[in-house]
């Protein structure tokens, strides 16, 4: 009886349609309820849950249900959440994703929330459940998920993992801009592109020559930011340094026996990205003149470009921020 | 509220990951790299007097400088035909004694060109200078920068003088002076 009540009270979604489809319902009710039961070892309930939808959803009657799919959603989003929290390619949180927008898409209530009464054998009784259809209540859960593909791709962003990280991030900004559409993305896309293009930069830098198109690939990326973001200081400051250390790099390779012709190619080479390098750290040192990192870079720019004086200029501005005045 | 909270130190963790960056390398070790990888292409395509291609191969500095130091760790393991090369520092012209490849004069100590074109007179050293006008007044490369870069001007008599003989590819890459 106390199990009765309890389940009486467990609200959830639900899309009013034909009555014949209630039958088919039973089973999805069933799973639901059994999600949401404390009375049951939680691994115990989401297995059985998620057995008894598996089995629902086959029915043809579930395949334009919303509710069905919700349940569905609902019950892998359980199933990450007590068995896959750590991993980062969990393909049950992909499949919620993917169950609670085929509920969204199904949809035809215009996310107006309604209420439907459902009747079934539960335990060897009668279970009575009030079950809510409310689209904004999957945006919640999406959003919650969202959140998880977020962190996850945060955990990643590393040479050997970014692959997953962008993964997840796409999934992050596929499942917040379906809960919120209004949603500030731009700021998210600004942090990932920088973070995943020091991991880039990072791999580059490992072996200049033989991970070449990370380059390109970071270039890419910091271009992207202040394509976003003008005014990114970090934007600025990175893509300076990814020029002005290549344009180091190069020289510092080569070898001191190498032939005149090579080095003319090499110095016009590095000359180019030093001078490429310098208005993104002029930009970096207006956005933060008190930045002591770019008047270093500053500093060293001129003075690869042989403008003694105004490296002079930029290390004399290093000695005073030093000395604190 | 602590889901929340775990993104929030998501979030914050990645803005500061991306704001550290090596400092690059220093550049100055770079524009001497440039100009000993040009020295050591000088001993390449000029042409010493046979008597010249035996002992170690000297290159002298004039004048106390770092690039002493940057040539010594550049080109002291290296070698030119048979010959190892020799890094000489030289306080003044008088020093100079002995035979001595190649002279490389530092943009500070340029007054004394007169006095080393002097001292050479007779001897086949390349005279090498870093200052604008150096190779009008008698050094036989001059470095100087142009489109923020590194390049050399080429006084093809002031070096002959010396008995020394240019390739034709090298004064090809130079601004030639006369």
């Amino acid at each position: 009886m106390k199990r009765s009540i309890h389940i009486a009270v467990v609200f959830f979604a639900l899309l009013l349609g034909a009555q014949d489809i209630f039958a088919q319902r039973d089973s999805v009710a069933k799973a639901i309820v059994l999600a949401q039961d404390q009375n049951v070892n939680a691994e115990v309930r989401v297995k059985k849950a998620l057995e008894i939808i598996d089995n629902a959803i086959t029915n043809p009657e579930s395949a334009n249900d919303p509710f069905a799919w919700y349940v569905r959603g609902y019950v892998y989003k359980e199933w990450y959440k007590t068995f896959e929290t750590q991993n980062k390619k969990s393909k049950t949180r992909l499949n919620a994703v993917a169950f609670l927008k085929k509920a969204l898409e199904l949809d035809t209530s215009k996310g107006k929330p309604f209420s439907v009464t459902q009747s079934f054998h539960y335990f060897g009784q009668i279970a009575t459940v009030t079950l809510d259809f409310d689209p904004q209540i999957i945006r919640q859960i999406l959003k919650y998920l969202g959140s998880t593909f977020y962190n996850d791709a945060g955990s990643m962003l590393d040479a050997a993992n970014y692959p997953v990280a962008i993964e997840n991030y796409e999934k992050f900004k596929e499942c917040i801009l379906i809960a919120e559409p209004k949603y500030n993305i731009k700021l998210r896309e600004v942090e990932f592109k920088n973070a995943l293009a020091t991991v880039y930069e990072k791999i580059f830098r490992t072996d200049i020559k033989a991970n070449s198109q990370y380059f390109g690939m970071t270039e890419d990326l910091y271009k992207q930011v202040l394509t976003l973001d003008t005014n990114n200081w970090g934007g600025n400051y990175n893509l300076s340094m990814l020029y002005y250390n290549y344009g180091v790099d190069l020289i510092n390779a080569m070898s001191v026996t190498e032939d005149i012709v090579v080095i003319e190619n090499i110095t016009d080479e590095s000359t180019l990205l030093f001078k490429k390098a310098l208005p993104y750290a002029l930009k970096a040192n207006a956005l933060n003149p008190k930045k002591r990192e770019v008047l270093v870079c500053l500093m060293g720019i001129y003075f690869s470009l042989y403008e003694q004086e105004t490296s002079d200029e930029f290390k004399a501005k290093i000695e005073l921020l030093d000395s604190g005045k | 509220m602590r889901k929340y909270l775990i993104i929030l130190i998501t979030f914050f963790c990645i803005s500061a990951d991306w704001v550290r960056m090596p400092i690059g390398p220093d550049p100055n070790n770079s524009n001497a790299k440039i100009k000993a990888t040009f020295i050591y292409n000088f001993t390449k395509y000029i042409d010493w007097p046979e008597k010249y291609k035996e002992g170690n191969f000297v290159i002298g500095v004039l004048g106390t400088s770092s690039f002493y130091n940057d040539l010594t760790a550049l080109l002291s393991t290296k070698s030119v035909g048979k010959q190892t090369f020799e890094i000489k520092s030289y306080s003044n012209s008088e020093s100079i004694t002995g035979v001595c490849h190649i002279l490389f004069i530092t943009a500070d100590n340029s007054a004394m060109l007169p006095s080393v074109i002097k001292q050479m007179k007779g001897k086949s050293t390349l005279i090498v200078t870093e200052k604008s006008g150096m190779a009008k007044q008698g050094s036989g490369i001059n470095f100087v920068v142009e489109n923020n870069k590194q390049r050399f001007e080429l006084n093809k008599s002031n070096i002959e003088k010396y008995n020394l003989k240019v390739s034709s590819t090298l004064a090809s890459l130079a601004i030639a002076i006369e």
